[in-house]
């Protein structure tokens, strides 16, 4: 049984091409903003490797677009059913993809094969709306394609599944910005906002690892990552280690270089895989840092020297 | 995705870059005064108590102590922030030094090497010394 014709030919509009010029002209609003507030950084060097990057992850997605359709086409003969293009399917559609999308994120900063390729968005030091595109350019040489599975698998249509996706991505654009607080309480309950994603681009030791969701925060607090934004806790932004360089294709391969370098390296297969495999930072002594050893480090310290936290 | 997706968005980036130079300018690298960085990597470091710190001449980077373990820190400005890296023997590959200037080769791909104006031949040799050990 293949991909019935009609789920492949459906035409839906692509949500990132349509939002692009959105994109732009809100990027050129929050400049003028932050510019005119104070509320918020833009450094240009930054801001040019976000962009370029943005350019070079639609190029490279563009051209590993056939990984997506073999793996779907080879998954085909297992759906279990045809969902069709009826109107809750699409409800259903966007709630699973969010789902997926949580599990793939939440593996993408616990699994360093993924995390080479999610780093990207996180190397910059700033948090604006720039930031947002500062997407990967090396998606197609991981393992993330797995996690669209479930949804081939139950049938979804495959152009239903994409665009969802799509729409998933560019919900999450505008919540990357420090020009919006807070919105009121049953918004911030339920959706992911820029508050709730400020902490996820968070290196505070308080705030790794959390929050994870893509347009749902639901999930965050269901599967017990969620962290809320604290008064006393102003977000510091990047990664563990910031990058001192701004040249795009290192901020690209930085860490692929490193896992190269650590599997080639170790001692055993059993390092070797766990270099791959492991959550980022870790090592066979344990000299490195994991946000597992910082968080612990930060809790014991915060116990000794800050009982009333 | 269209020939003319693309060039529109490498207009767009052009036009983004162009925005952000004229509204912010070009930052200035500089890492500030040795208690400024002490309190930025005390924010950053649980337990971090500075200990003696030398500020390059040109404001660009530092080193400093953590009396707290005895590790020290370099910390380098990039644009309007800066990126910080403790000094271990597995990270630091190599010092010179060429009159009061110290050069740090690091392994790592993305923060390759540093420069350290020390300000003095003498001050230069002393953290020298220090980084070697």
């Amino acid at each position: 049984m293949g991909i019935p014709v009609e789920t492949l030919t459906m035409h839906l509009p692509n949500p990132t091409e349509v939002a692009t010029p959105f994109f732009i002209a809100l990027v050129v609003a929050e400049m003028l903003f932050v510019r005119l507030s104070g509320r918020g950084r833009y450094e240009t060097r930054d801001t040019a490797t976000s962009l370029i990057m943005g350019f070079g992850s639609v190029v490279s997605g563009a051209l590993f677009t056939f990984l997506f359709i073999a793996f779907a086409r080879a998954l085909a003969p297992y759906r279990l059913t045809d969902l069709g293009w009826v109107w809750w399917v699409f409800v259903a559609a966007f709630l699973l993809d969010d789902l997926t999308y949580y599990w793939w994120h939440r593996a993408s900063h616990r699994i360093r094969w993924l995390w080479a390729d999610h780093v990207q968005h996180h190397s910059s030091q700033h948090y604006n709306l720039s930031t947002a595109l500062r997407q990967p350019l090396t998606g197609a040489f991981t393992p993330g394609l797995f996690f669209r599975a479930p949804m081939l698998l139950l049938g979804f249509p495959l152009p239903m599944i994409v665009f969802v996706h799509g729409i998933n991505l560019v919900y999450q654009f505008w919540i990357h910005t420090e020009a919006i607080k807070r919105f009121p309480r049953p918004i911030e309950w339920v959706m992911n906002t820029p508050s709730h994603h400020r902490v996820h681009h968070a290196t505070n030791a308080r705030y790794l690892d959390s929050n994870y969701a893509g347009m749902l925060i639901i999930w965050d607090r269901m599967f017990g990552t969620f962290a809320a934004e604290r008064e006393d806790g102003a977000p510091r932004y990047g990664i563990v280690k910031n990058l001192g360089s701004y040249n795009p294709l290192r901020v690209a391969f930085h860490e692929w270089v490193g896992i190269f370098n650590d599997v080639t390296r170790a001692h055993s297969l059993r390092d070797a895989v766990l270099y791959l495999l492991a959550p980022p930072g870790w090592s066979p002594d344990g000299s490195r840092e994991t946000s597992d050893s910082i968080k612990r480090r930060w809790n014991e310290y915060r116990a000794a020297h800050m009982p009333g936290e | 995705m269209s020939l003319i997706y693309l060039a529109g968005s490498l207009g767009g980036i052009a036009l983004l870059v162009g925005f952000n130079l004229l509204l912010f300018g070009r930052a200035r690298p500089q890492v500030g005064t040795a208690p400024e960085i002490a309190a930025r990597l005390a924010k950053e470091i649980p337990g971090f108590r500075a200990g003696r710190a030398i500020v390059g001449a040109d404001g660009r980077s530092a080193v400093i102590e953590n009396v707290a373990n005895r590790a020290l820190y370099l910390v380098e400005a990039m644009g309007d922030g800066v990126v910080t890296r403790q000094l271990s023997h597995g990270l630091l590959a190599n010092v010179g030094r060429l009159g009061e200037r110290l050069s740090l080769e690091l392994r790592d791909f993305t923060f390759p090497r540093a420069t350290l104006v020390a300000g003095s031949e003498s001050l230069a040799r002393e953290w020298e010394s220090r980084l070697k050990h």
